[in-house]
């Protein structure tokens, strides 16, 4: 049996898997495309919250050569974020947003008012005493935000603890890595002042959250797990997500997971379905000999 | 590093060069707190390998009317984070201070020394780690019906400073 045989709906994470930064892994577009030729479902599901759909369609079309990949099969943890609010938010209610330009584009596509977004003022401690807030914030959201400041957190924390706004994160990843030789400080250590604060983890929709699938099974009308393959390069996020799930999953290793790490399989952390030495060899005739 | 800083934008890091005589980040509570100034502070430890210290790590600060915002350990949690390090801690409860006081003023009789304040975490564990008398004040952080474990019970509680001239 191979593995267009078993499934259906076909989940991909991006970098490690089908690309590194700007430059695609071999057999990544042959995968896609003959997927796409074969009817099946592919989902691009990135937990990278700062990209608009228009964004990771300019890279499936620069790095896979697929010009026509259906946007709405491109899912971030910006836009499950964006779409869960959506489906919750009443008429006149806002968000308070602790995120990126890609992240606010999102929303404002889909008609979310939005306040404290962009450059925030500093403000002297003794001004939080007259502070007034906006009644008609329920949501605060916190995702990646280079013009995060001390300002912000505290407008969050009080829209949180005093009008008991709802506090979700599109993901919680402690480092941002910007290039191959430099990392940057990410969305878990900007939110982590907040939570600290609070006492309370937001509600993540990213992966490894189940959320996410929910909205992409809700969307996508999926019924049958069975049939979803999920394929990824991280433990902690893609494999603990399709645990997470009740779905199978490929880990491959062209990203964080090297085929060195992988030689002593029962130590790793979390036990993937399969183990591919990468995404092209979904095409190989035997599943089998990929199964852990 | 002090004061407001402009905000960089991601990719405003590529290429950028840390300054190698950095060799101390210290954190206190600090308005002008950015994510810029997170990243450059988390440049420092992580490439310069600079030592990590912090004043306080005051949870709350309490700005009257009953409101309270974050202090400086929201600050001081996202470095860790970041870092993977803890800092090293110069304020209360820490007894740094009290050895620096003893220093320049000689030495105290702890039988007749009360340590006044209203947070338990760092005034009373600062005091209990001098070995000195500790009170508590109800008009800051600490609220009676917090209540608090064996351990970290103030000599006396008042439900403000003036207070202390009635008993």
């Amino acid at each position: 049996m191979n593995f267009l045989d078993k499934y259906d709906t076909f989940l991909f994470d991006c970098d490690g898997v089908l690309w590194h930064g700007n430059t695609a892994i071999e057999g990544a577009a042959n995968v896609v495309t003959y997927l796409l030729q074969n009817k099946k479902t592919v989902l691009l599901v990135t937990n990278n919250g700062t990209k608009t759909r228009s964004i990771l369609l300019k890279m499936v079309h620069a790095l896979l050569g697929i010009g026509d990949f259906p946007s709405e099969n491109m899912y971030s943890s910006g836009i499950a974020t964006t779409k869960y609010i959506k489906r919750k938010i009443k008429p006149g209610e806002k968000v308070f947003l602790i995120g990126s330009p890609g992240l606010k584009e999102i929303m404002d596509e889909s008609n979310i008012p939005v306040v404290g977004y962009g450059p925030f003022e500093p403000r002297l401690f003794s001004e939080y005493a007259a502070t007034k807030l906006d009644e008609k914030v329920k949501y605060v959201v916190g995702s990646f935000d280079p013009y995060c400041n001390h300002a912000k957190i505290t407008h969050a924390f009080l829209y949180i603890k005093e009008l008991k706004a709802e506090y979700i994160a599109s993901n919680l990843d402690k480092l941002y890595p910007l290039s191959p030789t430099r990392t940057l400080p990410g969305t878990g250590s900007i939110l982590a002042g907040l939570n600290n604060s609070l006492n309370q983890q937001p509600l993540v929709i990213g992966k490894p959250s189940p959320i996410f699938f929910e909205i992409i099974a809700d969307d996508f009308n999926i019924n049958d797990k069975s049939r979803v393959l999920m394929v990824g390069d991280n433990l902690q996020t893609d494999i603990t997500f399709a645990e997470n799930v009740g779905i199978d999953s490929a880990l491959v290793l062209t990203g964080i997971v090297k085929p060195e790490d992988a030689q002593n399989r029962s130590n790793l952390p979390v036990q993937p379905t399969y183990i591919l030495p990468s995404v092209g060899n979904l095409l190989d005739s035997d599943l089998l000999c990929y199964k852990n | 590093g002090l004061g407001p800083v402009d905000n960089r934008r991601p990719t405003d890091w590529d290429g950028y060069e840390v300054d190698p005589s950095v060799k101390y980040v210290v954190v206190s509570l600090d308005p002008h707190f950015t994510h810029t100034k997170m990243t450059e502070a988390y440049l420092y430890v992580a490439e310069n390998g600079a030592e990590f210290i912090a004043s306080d790590v005051d949870e709350y600060f309490s700005i009257g009317n009953g409101r309270q915002i974050p202090g400086t350990s929201s600050i001081l949690a996202g470095l860790i984070e970041c870092t993977g390090k803890l800092p090293t801690v110069t304020g209360k409860p820490n007894r740094l201070l009290f050895d620096i006081i003893t220093d320049r003023y000689g030495p105290l009789d702890p039988s007749r020394t009360i340590m006044i304040g209203d947070t338990i975490a760092t005034d009373i564990k600062f005091g209990k780690n001098c070995g000195i008398s500790t009170g508590l004040v109800y008009t800051g952080n600490a609220k009676q019906s917090d209540g608090f474990a064996r351990a970290d019970e103030p000599d006396y509680t008042w439900d403000r400073l003036s207070d202390l001239l009635i008993e």
